[in-house]
Order: C-alpha cells, then sequence, then structure tokens
C-alpha cells in the first residue's frame, strides 16, 4: 500500500517537474491558445462573432482595440460598450494576451511573428496567420458562403470554441470535407 | 415529498423569469420618464422601426449630413432598423455584414440561437441599452433619445 502512494507521489512529481522545467526553459507546454472563457467577455463580445482568445492577439493590440474611439468604429461596426464593460474586458484581453500566455504554442508563435513596432488590429493579417492560411485557395474560404472569410475561424476549426485548439487535425472546411487532398 | 415540492417551486420560479414578463421594460420605461418623458406612443415607435434613412453615403454616394462616425462604400446606402432585423418580427434576422443570425425581435417568438446565459428579448436592461446605443448610431447616425427609445420599446414588446 505504501509502495503504491510512493509511485504515485514520484509520478505527481515527475509530471510536475516536467511541466516546471518546460516553463523555465521556456518551452511552450500547451499546443493551443489558452482556452480561456469569460461570461462577460463572450457576452459583450462573443454576441456578434467568435469570442476570440485573448492569447490570438498581443497584449498591445488589445489594448488599442478597446479604445473608446476605437469601439465606435470596430472594423465597420459601432461595437461600443459602457464604460465599466469595457474597462472589465480591456483588463482580461490585456492581462491574457498573446505576450502573456508563452507556456501556448500558437500564442507564442503569432506573438514572435508580429514586429515590435507594429500592432495589428486583425488577427487574420498577423504574419503567422497569414502564412499559416497562405495555401488554401479562396473557394474554400472568403468564396465558400458557408465560411466566408478567415475571421470566421470556428467555421473550420472545430476544437476552437471548447478547446483553443487549431491544429491540423481538427480542422473541418464545410463544403470541402476532404481539402485536406486537395491541398499539397 | 418536500424536496420535490422545493424542486417544483424552484422549476415555477425559472419558468416564470424565462417568460420575459415586461417588467424589465417596465423598468425602462419608468426611467425614461424619470428622465422627462410623458407618454410613450407604440405608433410612432413602429414608424421609427420602418423608416428609411440615408447612410453615411447618401443615395447619390456622396456624404450625408448625418454625423456618421463609420462612412464606407460597401455600407448600405439606404438603411432602417429592417435592415438586419427584417421585416417580420417573429422571425430571425440577419446582420447584413456577418450574415450572423439575430433572435426575432418579438418577445413571443422562439429564439434561434439558444445561449444558455441569454435570457429572453427584452430581459436585461443592459443589453437593451447596449443594443440601442449601437444600433441608433448605424442606423440614423445619433444617438436616440429617451423618448424615442420608449416608444420603439412600446411598439416591440407588443409584437
Amino acid at each position: 500500500m505504501l509502495k503504491k502512494i510512493f509511485a504515485l507521489l514520484l509520478l505527481v512529481f515527475l509530471q510536475s517537474s516536467w511541466a516546471f522545467a518546460h516553463d523555465i526553459f521556456g518551452f511552450p507546454r500547451h499546443r493551443g491558445v489558452e482556452p480561456l472563457v469569460d461570461k462577460k467577455y463572450e457576452s459583450s463580445c462573443g454576441e456578434c462573432h467568435f469570442a476570440y482568445q485573448p492569447g490570438l492577439l498581443p497584449s498591445r493590440s488589445w489594448a488599442k482595440m478597446m479604445r473608446p474611439e476605437q469601439l465606435e468604429d470596430h472594423f465597420g461596426e459601432n461595437a461600443e460598450l459602457a464604460e465599466k464593460e469595457r474597462l472589465y474586458i480591456l483588463k482580461f484581453l490585456t492581462e491574457n494576451g498573446a505576450d502573456k500566455t508563452w507556456h501556448y504554442k500558437r500564442s507564442v508563435k503569432i506573438n514572435q511573428s508580429i514586429p515590435e513596432n507594429v500592432t495589428p488590429l486583425r488577427i487574420t493579417e498577423t504574419p503567422y496567420i497569414k502564412k499559416k492560411h497562405m495555401e488554401i485557395p479562396r473557394r474554400m474560404i472568403q468564396d465558400n458562403k458557408k465560411v466566408r472569410g478567415l475571421s470566421y475561424c470556428n467555421k473550420c476549426h472545430t476544437e476552437a470554441v471548447s478547446k483553443g485548439q487549431f491544429s491540423r487535425t481538427n480542422v473541418d472546411i464545410p463544403n470541402f470535407r476532404n481539402w485536406d487532398d486537395l491541398i499539397d | 415529498m418536500y424536496k420535490m415540492m422545493l424542486f417544483a417551486v424552484m422549476l415555477l420560479g425559472t419558468s416564470a423569469v424565462q417568460a420575459g414578463d415586461g417588467t424589465v421594460i417596465d423598468e425602462v420605461l419608468a426611467g425614461y420618464q424619470a428622465e422627462g418623458v410623458g407618454s410613450f406612443s407604440a405608433e410612432h415607435g413602429k414608424e421609427m422601426w420602418i423608416a428609411k434613412h440615408e447612410g453615411p453615403l447618401g443615395l447619390d454616394g456622396n456624404p450625408s449630413g448625418e454625423a456618421f462616425k463609420i462612412r464606407r462604400d460597401d455600407e448600405p446606402r439606404s438603411r432602417s432598423c429592417q435592415t438586419c432585423h427584417g421585416t417580420d418580427l417573429s422571425l430571425p434576422g440577419k446582420h447584413w455584414r456577418t450574415g450572423k443570425l439575430i433572435n426575432p425581435m418579438s418577445p413571443k417568438a422562439k429564439p434561434v440561437e439558444v445561449d444558455e446565459d441569454d435570457g429572453p428579448r427584452f430581459s436585461d436592461k443592459a443589453k437593451i441599452e447596449k443594443w440601442f446605443l449601437r444600433n441608433c448610431k448605424w442606423t440614423v447616425g445619433r444617438e436616440c433619445t429617451a423618448q424615442e427609445k420608449g416608444d420603439l420599446l412600446s411598439f416591440l414588446r407588443n409584437q
């Protein structure tokens, strides 16, 4: 019995030290972006579009996007919020931006691809995301009525919402179930 | 038995809230009256609902006089509440740009997009004000007055 407990403890220790080693040596421990869920964020932003995880853009981008005058013209839509809500969401997004969640691989890649003097507002215009989707023909995304554009992440990334996972194996393009055979 | 009764009472309680009994609208209207509005006109609310407005770019493509913040070429030149909400209030609307479905405006209609945190139409004061602010600015290029918002609500609540 004692042996079993000891073995279990050892296992727990090894696992946590593995994670710890990853954290100190700077290897991202997780694959996707941090799948954060916040009810206020969902209701304030997710009413109109996929509630993009904060780890998809660096904090400086979120800070710019959440300025009152930016929200008044949010990619051509008025997305104004009551001041209390705006400040709450600003905090949520900037505290969890791609530069802060370095233990998630996708966030690290996105963040590293953006030059320091650039503050992108569109996730789809960050170099990493652009590069990752470069090979996909227009007919599968922009001209695909069931997708409409790169910004509708969750139309194809089936685990984007629930797990913050964007890996190739979880992609299912509507109307193009065999997309993997059509793209090199 | 006691537990079952308690459960039944709880169930009844939630269904009463879910039904959207209009108390929130009453509260909002009372708030507008506190701001100095006398009475509300559902008739005028209906007129506002269907009224067509020139967008940031007028029908001729030149900037219109309204104080729109957003001016883009791809925006509808003429617009109304119905641009996105549709003409039948019992049916879902569709956002003109994103194509996202918008739940029917009628409090009696069944929502299509069901979010577990979402109550029925007009059951959340903050949500009502959030969308009045955003949508009045898009549709007419300015915030709506308390009178106008009250008129619109008075029209919509009985649809």
